[in-house]
């Protein structure tokens, strides 16, 4: 008997420490005690949203796009690649997916999924502030994909349920999106009122910080300048968007009534501060590996303008700097694209750039980390601008009163637009006070002025390559392919290649030739681009049109 | 059926409460205890061949009385006078590597003496072995193929790191060292790769110390604020593990050994004894090692060429700026494509002028002893690496102290407590891709820059070759490239940690048929992390601290709490059938925590502390808790001492386990069969058949299921830029990237394992052969998912993988003389891993394998039909592919690849190949084809004389920094191509066949090409590919053993042995960059050779000395 009392004793001992039933779940234990798992207010999802587009708008996408129309070239490691249109589905691959959510890397999140999840709570405390915000990020977000890739999933995307999405045709979501936008500017902005809280109360707004009782005021400006961006994309296909494009515009001149921007002021600007992760991108990436370097198009744009007479010295020395200039831009020398070791004609005295000296210039402090110590990378770019609205409307002014007429075509109509944008040059901030640039006189309103007054005015903004791609404008030579001294023979860039991971996990990826994640070829073009630019070539190594 | 034991028992089971308490009292003095006067037994233990035996245990079991033997083989057992037996008692003689002897002594005359003479006992028939969770077998019995490395050759391999020192110690246990730096981690792989994601078993095995579980992770400083394969390399934790204390080391190698583990053993369990007391004399000892340490070989850098590109030395233009002034931007003052140098031009060794000697001193005090009742073991130890670079921040500290002690409370009752301290502090380098990493911006430096002095003689400033003439000005701007002198005095990266671990056991046998063990075990380390990113700093990973500086500080917490209780229980169906059952349950829980800070811009240059910089960025905080309760029972039966069986099964609830799968049976059953056992003479004295099937499993990393919101940096994908959702003071969420699921359940390896182990010419030799056929089935996957749902992935058990292998041992003792013996050791191994299922997936990148997480261009991936861990990444166009370039089918274009071979190169016209950008491609398998070992020892009288070699044949390596170097110039390749003569590609270089419009056109391999298609930037991974084989001498030493009485007398000690041995000594291999034993991530990482900047190995030549008492 004793010894079965021992072994019930020991049995007991046994199996009895383990009869606590919760010792495997509970809070910390089942569940992840790092992260919020609930959200009953959108302000941070609408803080994150704002806060991760900045990563879209001024990293790897955007130094492609201007890296593709030379405002930028890379000159060292994969930058040179780029320059070459050699982009790849899987240098792609967090960017396309960042488009609506997150991966592993870091990369992404503020996407349209989370979008959606903000709507969701916003329409459940009706809050029609947030649902029209939400409808102009997501039109801001899906044109900016369907800039880039062309089609793409949109109405089926950011669903958790369908994992394997449809592709939108490229002009269906640009559809879409304006219809998004109309219905932010007709219905739920409009609606906002004391009852809607919105970013204001959340203390979520980081665009227009300090404005928030502006909100949608604001942002249904915003919204109308998209809307004048998206007509402008698919005039190529309709030239009828040019009337849309520039009612959305407006008369010309500062403080035109709008409906698009109408002052400097009200600029959408991403946002930067002085913190390390609150950095401007492209400050952070000239810091950090400084493989992207000023253009030779754009510098020598610029140049051959100030020669001249159409534009002065402020914006050159704003945007470049150079260790032999001595502040005259004149001495300013960009890189070729593709890298300048590989255009270099003859040995010395030629980095690759046409410098008799060898030199090259630099970016400007307001993005390159590395010139001046103690810079704190808080520059804000424009996203939407009174600028780039004005210059729409002197474009769209231009085709519609001369529709296929040489680009060198003066046409008056435009001239107000244009001289507007010339008089009140604005560019982005800088430690908090506008950057702005003496007025300039009047320049010929020809598509090659307006759009090279866009060029340059929308520096490192990734519109000025769908410009490009509708106008063919500025006249730019491709990149030399790689590993060849031997002038390009393929076109510059029109389109991305969608990421790898959509490509192994969505059976419905596009797979005609000019959609599918092939390299970029003379074929790749998007559906609101038809028409090809012509393939200019190199003389004595310098871009003929520059 | 009777249970043994029982029907003794019965007798006493009549007696009353007195009776019982009597008996207790008796069984402390056994009946028949009439002698007056104390006896002793002395005697001599002696090897066959008549050496003595020293250490061996002589015990009187029936009195509980027991000694060690002395250097001589002497030994002594004091019997007091009240517990002299009158009747004759059994002594027995026993040794680790001896057969058990055991004789009758008859203490009727008072003090008696027994010698004995124990055999060899190769195969360790007899002994007894941990097999987890408080089983125990003798190793005749076992099913499963044992792998056991004993205390000495863990010693004589002079590791600091336990791991390391497993290296070509078992077959299939395969090692690899990140580099030789101090403290730096080394990964074990069990049999190959069983799962992918690697879950909570880090992709390692488990390590279980004493009974139990200890951490061995790799904790690298918050990596939202680094990028893994840019900071500073930490050690793996095993390495708090003082090798001194190690009695013993069993590797359960498959899921057929371990299963007893459960959902914690998919990769294997790593069973550590440590070293306890034994009855007898207090011993001492006291090793004292030295050592110099020397890199091992480094990648040749030509001395022929000049910083510049296309033949052009670099303008460096007086400015008021610093930058300007400087070289900083532009690819010509960072390359060396300059001018040839002109003779007489002095150049530097920039390969391998940041290494000095390094030298490590390794002392180890050690006590032990007891009586019958009590035992201990205390140990105390001091070991100082300094390492081989240059600088102060290149060492690693560990002091240990460590008791174990074990008293008998009652005859039924025995309460112990093992209890170590250890204190590990490291100066870590920051090394691999950091551009202010040691070797990247060594071995990019143009030949003719001088790196020395790293600080400007005038001002004092940090210079580097891109930033040569630092100036006031430029105290808080980016040298591009750190000067490695400046890295190696400059930077710091250290670690402190205090571990505490061990536990209490206790060991009840109420009963003779019935015995209850007990553990609590705890595992507790506090490390605390300074990382010091000073001013200049040329940083890319930290937003903000380039040039300006940063402090990352914080500490990671670990800890484990690990109950196991077990009763065992004896039986016997008459003469012929008898074991044991035992049920067992444990409750197991680890918890980790990190807080890291990260501050930018320092205020002042000094100190690393957070409050001397000038900007927080939001702090990283993590927790996590993993519970884990479980339930076993094994039975085992020996049938006729010939067959013996054993079946166990564990159910493992874990709290990672999803709530509908959250608990889960592991089986295993074994047999082994032992058709010969022979006395004297035989060809075949032994014989053993066994085979073995279990299931153990690897448990999904915690709070992988629901969808949360993460407050994070939206980084640039690797590019170093991020943008944060904490901004202004106000924090922003966004979705986390995986698709949210409800159920995930383990891991699963189901193994087969068969084999033989024989004992031939009377134990001369003995020879073990096993084969084993592993499958590893619901392995997680992070199935990517379109990232157009929003999610990049979901984590489901998806994934199949298989590893099929050879084990085999040899082992050889033809000379066994006293005067003199010789043995050899060969081991071979051989493991074929399969990806089988990946649920549709193309492919499946290893974590930390290259990729996002190491290096773009190349990453370990698991793919269908091929090699687990297979390397991925770009290649050349090849013909055979379906590509079309500039709009061509290549395939189908005459002139192009029409009627070339398949994956024929693509020659361009221009006469080069190109990348291909469409696809990527199995590049080359990391895993060897086969390893193997051959180990040798000779002895003439106090003379020894041993040796390791370790072959790893075949297995690719990536060599990235060469990729790197040739874009920049500096590659000895890159100088030779520019010297010679225009090449073709197929013949010259890159030889194989070859078609396209430019083939057998000869092109000059120049800058253009080697910053272009002949660089890591821009050209495929492919042509990166070197194959990582090697043979490599790991161990040589020569020792001397003085034992002579005039030592006692004279010195005071039993014995003293002086040793002079050296590690890595050499290795040969067709590499050429550092030793192919690398790895970027270093334990962190499953797949190895991947070599982008790695620092080398180093070699060791020490000397010891050993005093024993």
């Amino acid at each position: 008997m004793r010894n079965a009392l021992k072994v019930a004793l020991g049995l007991a001992l046994v199996m009895g420490a383990g009869a606590c039933s919760d010792y495997l779940s509970g809070p910390g234990i089942d569940t992840d005690p790092n992260n919020v798992d609930k959200l009953t207010r959108p302000g941070a999802l609408y803080f994150g949203i704002q806060a991760a587009q900045v990563v879209q708008r001024e990293g790897q996408l955007a130094r492609n796009a201007v890296q593709y129309v030379q405002q930028v070239s890379g000159n060292s490691r994969q930058s040179i690649g780029f320059d070459r249109y050699t982009t790849k589905p899987q240098d792609m691959d967090t960017y396309f997916g960042a488009v609506y959510g997150s991966t592993r890397t870091l990369t992404g999140g503020g996407g349209l999924l989370d979008v959606r999840k903000m709507n969701q709570i916003a329409r459940k405390l009706n809050d029609s502030l947030y649902i029209g915000l939400g409808k102009v990020y997501e039109a801001l977000i899906m044109g900016y994909a369907a800039d880039l890739w062309g089609d793409v999933p949109y109405r089926e995307a950011a669903d958790s349920t369908n994992l394997t999405p449809h592709f939108d045709p490229q002009l269906q979501v640009y559809a879409d999106v304006l219809v998004q936008l109309d219905s932010a500017i007709n219905i739920y902005l409009p609606a906002s009122s004391a009852s809607n809280l919105g970013p204001g109360q959340d203390n979520a707004e980081l665009i227009y910080k300090g404005r928030e009782g502006d909100l949608p005021l604001l942002y249904t400006a915003v919204a109308h300048s998209l809307k004048a961006r998206y007509y402008m994309h698919l005039a190529e296909r309709d030239p009828s968007n040019y009337d849309r494009a520039l009612a959305e515009v407006g008369p010309p001149g500062l403080n035109n009534g709008g409906p698009s921007i109408s002052n400097p002021n009200d600029d959408f600007q991403w946002y930067a501060d002085g913190t390390p992760n609150g950095n401007n991108i492209w400050w952070q990436f000239s810091l950090t590996r400084a493989d992207v370097a000023p253009g030779s198009a754009l510098v020598n744009i610029i140049k051959r303008r100030i020669t001249g007479g159409l534009e002065d010295d402020a914006r050159a020395i704003f945007y470049f700097s150079c260790a032999d200039c001595n502040g005259s831009p004149n001495d300013f020398f960009g890189f070729r694209p593709g890298g300048a070791t590989n255009v270099q004609v003859a040995p010395g005295g030629d980095a690759g750039n046409g410098s008799p000296s060898g030199n090259y210039s630099f970016f400007g402090s307001f993005i390159d980390g590395s010139l001046i110590t103690n810079s704190s990378g808080n520059f804000r770019q424009q996203e939407l601008s009174w600028t780039e609205a004005q210059l729409i409307g002197a474009e769209a002014t231009w085709h519609i009163n001369c529709a296929g007429c040489d680009p060198n075509t003066v046409v008056p109509a435009a001239q107000p637009y244009l001289d507007a944008v010339r008089a009140n040059r604005f560019y982005g901030t800088l430690d908090g006070a506008r950057v702005q640039f003496p007025a300039l006189g009047s320049a010929p309103a020809s598509l090659v002025n307006i759009i090279e007054e866009k060029y340059i005015s929308l520096f490192l903004n990734p519109e000025v390559w769908n410009d490009y791609k509708r106008t063919c404008l500025p006249a730019l030579a491709p990149a030399v392919p790689a590993g060849s001294h031997a002038p390009g023979t393929a076109p510059i860039a029109a389109r991305l290649p969608y990421g790898l991971t959509e490509l192994n996990t969505n059976p419905n990826i596009p797979t005609s030739t000019n959609s599918v994640g092939t390299p970029i070829t003379s074929t790749s073009r998007n559906p609101n681009d038809p028409a090809p630019c012509p393939v200019l070539n190199y003389v004595n190594s310098t871009p003929l049109a520059n | 059926m009777s249970i043994a034991g029982f029907g003794r028992m019965a007798g006493s089971g009549g007696l009353g409460a007195r009776s019982r308490l009597c008996a207790a009292l008796v069984a402390l003095a056994p009946t028949g205890l009439l002698a007056q006067q104390p006896a002793t037994l002395t005697g001599r233990v002696t090897t066959v061949a008549g050496a003595p035996l020293s250490g061996a245990q002589v015990t009187i079991e029936q009195l509980g009385a027991g000694a060690t033997t002395r250097g001589d083989g002497t030994y002594t057992i004091l019997i007091p006078a009240p517990r002299v037996p009158t009747a004759p008692v059994a002594v027995t003689a026993r040794l680790i590597g001896y057969k058990a002897k055991t004789a009758e002594i008859n203490f009727a005359g008072g003090s008696a003496q027994q010698d004995f003479t124990l055999p060899d006992n190769p195969l360790q028939l007899g002994e007894v072995v941990v097999t987890g969770a408080g089983t125990v077998s003798e190793v005749e019995k076992l099913g499963t193929v044992r792998s056991s490395i004993d205390s000495s050759a863990i010693q004589n391999s002079a590791e600091q790191n336990l791991v390391t020192a497993l290296a070509a110690k078992a077959p299939n246990v395969t090692v690899t060292s990140s580099s030789g730096d101090p403290g730096a981690s080394s990964f074990i792989q069990i049999r190959g790769l069983t799962t992918i994601t690697a879950g909570t078993g880090d992709g390692q095995p488990l390590f279980v110390v004493d009974g139990v579980p200890v951490d061995n992770g790799i904790n690298y400083n918050n990596p939202t604020n680094s990028s893994l394969n840019s900071s500073a390399a930490p050690p793996n934790r095993i390495i708090d593990i003082n090798p001194d204390d190690i009695e013993n080391v069993e590797i359960l190698k498959g899921a057929s050994s371990g299963a007893i583990y459960g959902s914690r053993a998919g990769q294997g369990v790593i069973l550590i004894t440590t070293k306890k007391g034994r009855a007898g004399p207090t011993k001492y000892s006291l090793r004292s090692q030295w050592s110099l340490d020397q890199h091992t070989q480094l990648p040749a850098l030509q001395r022929t060429f000049g910083i510049g590109t296309g033949g052009v030395t670099p303008a460096c233009v007086p400015s008021s700026d610093p930058a300007l002034a400087n070289c900083a931007v532009g690819f010509g003052a960072a390359a060396s494509w300059g001018p040839e140098l002109a003779s007489g031009t002095p150049t530097f060794d920039h390969a391998a002028e940041m290494f000095q000697t390094g030298w490590q001193t390794d002392n180890a005090l050690t006590m032990s002893g007891g009586n019958d009742r009590t035992t201990f073991f205390l140990s105390g130890a001091y070991n100082y690496n300094r390492g081989i670079v240059v600088g102060p921040n290149n060492h690693y500290q560990r002091i240990s102290v460590r008791f174990n002690g074990s008293h008998r409370l009652f005859d039924q009752l025995r309460v112990g407590a093992n209890v170590a301290y250890s204190s590990g502090d490291g100066g870590f380098l920051t090394t691999r891709n950091s551009t202010d990493g040691l070797t990247l911006g060594a071995w990019r430096t143009p030949p003719e820059f001088n790196n020395l002095p790293f600080l400007d003689p005038v001002f004092g400033l940090h210079r580097s070759y891109r930033f040569p003439n630092p100036a006031p000005g430029s105290e808080k701007t980016s040298r591009r490239y750190d000067n490695p002198f400046f890295v190696a005095n400059e930077a710091l990266a250290a670690s402190e940690v205090g571990r505490t671990f061990g536990g209490i056991n206790a060991e009840w046998t109420p009963l003779s048929w019935l015995k209850f063990d007990y553990s609590l075990g705890l595992d507790y380390a506090n490390d605390e992390r300074t990382q010091g990113y000073p001013w200049t700093t040329s940083n890319t990973t930290i937003a903000g601290a380039g040039g300006v500086g940063a402090v990352n500080a914080g500490y990671i917490r670990n800890s484990q709490l690990d109950h196991n209780l077990t009763g065992t229980l004896t039986y016997g169906l008459g003469q012929n059938i008898k074991g044991t059952i035992t049920a067992g349950q444990n409750l197991n829980s680890q918890t980790f925590q990190s807080r890291q800070q990260l501050g930018v811009d320092l205020i002042a240059p000094q100190p690393f502390n957070l409050t001397n910089t000038s900007t927080l960025s939001p702090p990283y905080d993590y927790r996590q808790t993993i519970r884990l309760s479980s339930y076993f029972l094994q039975a085992t039966a020996d049938l006729n001492n010939s067959i013996f069986l054993t079946a166990a099964i564990r159910n493992d609830g874990a709290s990672t386990f999803g709530a509908s799968t959250r608990r889960n049976w592991f089986p295993k059953g074994s047999a082994a069969w032992v058709f010969r056992r022979a006395e004297g003479n035989s060809f075949l004295s032994y014989g053993k058949l066994r085979a073995a099937y279990g299931q153990s499993g690897t448990q999904p990393l915690p709070y992988l299921l629901p969808s949360v919101f993460n407050a994070v940096t939206i980084t640039d994908a690797g590019w170093g830029p991020a943008a944060s959702t904490q901004l202004a003071g106000v924090g922003g969420l966004v979705t986390r990237y995986n698709l949210p699921t409800s159920t995930l359940g383990p891991e699963r390896v189901k193994e087969f394992e068969a084999g033989v182990d024989l004992g031939l010419w009377s134990d001369k030799a003995d020879l073990s052969v096993t084969y084993y056929d592993q499958k590893s089935t619901d392995v997680i996957l992070n199935l990517p998912v379109a990232t157009s749902t929003g999610y990049s992935e979901v984590p489901a058990n998806a994934a199949e993988l298989q590893n099929r292998g050879w084990e085999v041992s040899l082992n050889l003792r033809p000379v066994t003389s006293q005067k003199f013996a010789w043995d050899l050791g060969f081991q071979w191994a051989r493991n074929r891993g399969k990806t089988v299922d990946l649920a549709g997936v193309q492919f499946a990148p290893f974590p930390f394998s290259g990729g996002t997480n190491g290096l773009t261009g190349i990453q370990g991936v698991a793919i269908v039909g091929q090699p687990i861990g297979v390397y991925y990444g770009t290649d050349f166009v090849r013909c055979g592919r379906g590509l079309v370039i500039n709009d061509i089918d290549i395939d189908h274009t005459a002139g192009y690849c029409q009627g070339a071979p398949t994956n024929a190169l693509f020659i361009q016209a221009d006469g080069y190949p190109t990348i291909d950008n469409v696809g990527q491609y199995v590049l080359g398998d990391p895993n060897p084809d086969w390893t193997g070992s051959v180990r040798t020892n000779f002895r003439f009288g106090k003379v020894a004389v041993g040796g390791l070699l370790d072959v790893r044949h075949g297995g690719i390596a990536y060599n990235g920094t060469k990729g790197a170097l040739n874009h920049f110039g500096t590659t000895i390749e890159s100088q030779t191509a520019r010297q010679g003569p225009d090449v073709t590609f197929g013949r010259d270089f890159m030889p194989g066949p070859v078609a396209g419009p430019g083939a057998n056109t000869a092109v000059p391999l120049d800058e253009s090409w080697f910053t272009n298609m002949g660089g890591v930037f821009n050209g495929p991974t492919s042509q990166f590919l070197e194959d990582g084989g090697f043979v490599k001498l790991r161990e040589i030493s020569f020792a001397y053993t003085l034992d002579k009485p005039w030592v006692s007398r004279s010195l005071g000690f039993s014995s003293v042995e002086l040793r002079v041995a050296a590690r890595n000594i050499v290795s040969w291999n067709d590499y050429t960059g550092v030793d192919p034993e690398t790895s970027l991530l270093g334990s962190a990482s499953p797949v190895r050779g991947i070599d982008y900047f790695n620092n080398p190995q180093s070699r060791s030549f020490l000397f010891s000395l050993t005093l024993n008492r």
